[in-house]
């Protein structure tokens, strides 16, 4: 398994889509900053807490602009190998698919907490910054980590809501079609995050589940987590069957 | 026990309602040239891909080593180095980086292999030069590297001059004849350009629409195909006659009233010719010609397509 997971790591040098997507990902916090920066100076009696910028940038982030990221990079990811045509070389080396499949699926996951490690370091260096002008509160070692180990979770959920997407990318070789099934998603995302029923979405559940915004919805917290699990292994097991039914045409 | 290395039992590959590939029936021996020669279409990939498991054959069997190839992948695959195709890498990786890549996933076990394989094919090791930007040719060099970077037994290459100078092709053919004479593979190579086939090959397998039409070594191909006496005489009727009752011989074509052709170089022309005057009949041509073995091709496949 670490010799594929080193070999998926060779062939992302000189990859713009993973600067791309890195760059994507630093987008977020500035943002969070930004408007908390703008609030702060409408008005100046307001506390800038790590708590509230952390917050932010879930619902940024678990909502909106990493789904769209990781499906791009994702989709990249995987169907490079039908549009480079490499396949056709892997197949015939003495590595089941399986094996290849689950490697690749390992490779996605360590990059979703890359870029949520990214994120969530992002964030603290300009609290650090931003707290030489603005006081900001709660900047502390035990919610630093408090933060870090939300933010990997946060990974999980985001790679486990991906799976569909790995399996449209496999099914139509392309990134077209999880591109447009992401912006769906996303769009329902926005109506519905702040309805009643968001508990029983996946993409929403995974942000309200991490925000701990979930208690205040109908949905107890069981639920959400089954619907993510179930979804999430049906994408694998989806896109493993696909992967294993290849042929090279 | 068979002495083949790669055998075929009734292949056939089907996509939607056509046939692909036609119980195709194929025979390589043990360090030998194998060439598939037939033109675009006729099912050249479709076979190796089957024989690479690749794609899954509709009916019939993929025998390798003597064993099936299906269900044993993990032990054949190993021991066989492949081109199928367009030379297919990562477009943002040098040549090194791509055939680290690969051999890292074989676990080819010498340290040396990279070096070797792209000095074999003249190709600069640890260059900075990117896949994107090499020339069909390099491409080309690059993917035999990769074939035969882990010492496969055998191997399977699909068109491996397509995009080589002329200069190339030369290197090519002489370091496959290399392999195959030096170190005892066992090659099957796909083309449609007679020539190269008939340079490098020691068995041909002429195959068309997916039907294989000929198999033999290119010896008796030439053998069979290049000889005949051609005889021009005034009464090619009478002269078949004689052929068959004093000379007992069936292995003629009467082309017109005063061309006819004898395919057993055996006989003797001079004792023929006094035959044939001594019977009335004036003979004036007797000589020993030759079908060009593209000439051959084109009469079995039915036309153009064989460079």
């Amino acid at each position: 398994m670490l010799r594929l997971l080193q070999c998926e790591y060779i062939k992302l040098k000189r990859s713009k889509f993973l600067l791309i997507g890195i760059l994507g990902t630093l987008i977020v916090p500035l943002f969070v900053y930004v408007k908390a920066i703008i609030n702060y100076l409408s008005n100046p009696e307001m506390v800038m807490s790590l708590f509230s910028l952390y917050d932010n940038a879930f619902m940024f982030l678990m909502l909106l602009f990493a789904p769209m990221v990781l499906t791009i990079l994702y989709a990249w990811i995987i169907s490079r190998e039908y549009t480079d045509g490499t396949l056709k070389n892997i197949f015939v080396i003495p590595v089941s698919q399986t094996i290849f499949f689950c490697g690749k699926l390992l490779f996605l996951a360590i990059l979703t907490f890359m870029f949520m490690l990214i994120s969530w370091l992002e964030i603290l260096v300009l609290a650090f910054l931003c707290n030489c002008f603005i006081p900001v509160t709660e900047l502390t070692i035990p919610s630093i980590i408090f933060f870090l180990i939300k933010m990997l979770l946060g990974g999980i959920l985001l790679f486990a809501t991906q799976t569909p997407f790995i399996y449209f990318t496999i099914r139509t070789r392309g990134f077209v079609a999880p591109l447009i099934a992401i912006t769906a998603v996303i769009l329902i995302n926005v109506v519905l995050s702040s309805s009643g029923v968001a508990g029983f979405y996946p993409w929403s559940a995974s942000y309200l589940l991490i925000s701990g915004h979930l208690s205040r919805q109908s949905c107890p917290k069981e639920i959400s987590i089954s619907i993510i699990l179930i979804m999430c292994l049906l994408g694998i097991i989806a896109s493993l069957l696909r992967f294993k039914k290849e042929e090279i045409k | 026990m068979s002495d083949y290395i790669i055998e075929t039992k009734n292949l056939t590959k089907m996509y939607g309602m056509g046939k692909s590939v036609a119980d195709l029936n194929i025979h390589v021996q043990k360090g030998r040239i194998y060439g598939l020669l037939g033109r675009n279409g006729a099912g050249k990939t479709t076979t190796m891909k089957m024989l690479l498991g690749l794609t899954q054959p509709t009916t019939g069997e993929v025998l390798i080593w003597e064993k099936p190839l299906r269900g044993n992948e993990r032990k054949i695959l190993p021991r066989i180095g492949s081109l199928i195709e367009a030379p297919s890498f990562y477009p943002n990786l040098t040549a090194t980086e791509n055939l680290h890549i690969f051999a890292t996933l074989r676990g080819v076990p010498n340290p040396h292999a990279i070096k070797d394989a792209l000095d074999l094919v003249r190709l600069p090791y640890k260059d900075k030069k990117l896949f994107s930007q090499y020339s069909l040719g390099m491409k080309q060099r690059l993917a035999i590297a990769l074939a035969i970077m882990h010492d496969p037994e055998l191997l399977i290459l699909d068109e491996p001059i397509n995009g080589l100078d002329p200069i190339g092709i030369a290197e090519v053919r002489s370091f496959i004849r290399q392999l195959c004479d030096e170190k005892g593979k066992t090659i099957l190579i796909s083309s449609h350009i007679l020539s190269e086939i008939s340079l490098l090959a020691d068995d041909i397998g002429i195959i068309d629409k997916g039907i294989l039409l000929e198999e033999e070594s290119l010896a008796k191909l030439e053998q069979r195909s290049s000889k005949y006496i051609h005889f021009t005489i005034s009464d090619t009727a009478q002269a078949a006659r004689i052929l068959e009752q004093i000379f007992d011989e069936k292995q003629f074509l009467i082309q017109d009233d005063y061309n006819i052709r004898l395919y057993n170089l055996n006989l003797s022309v001079t004792k023929i010719v006094s035959v044939f005057i001594e019977n009335g009949l004036e003979v004036s041509e007797a000589h020993t010609c030759g079908d060009s073995l593209e000439e051959h091709f084109k009469r079995i496949t039915g036309g153009e397509g064989i460079a």
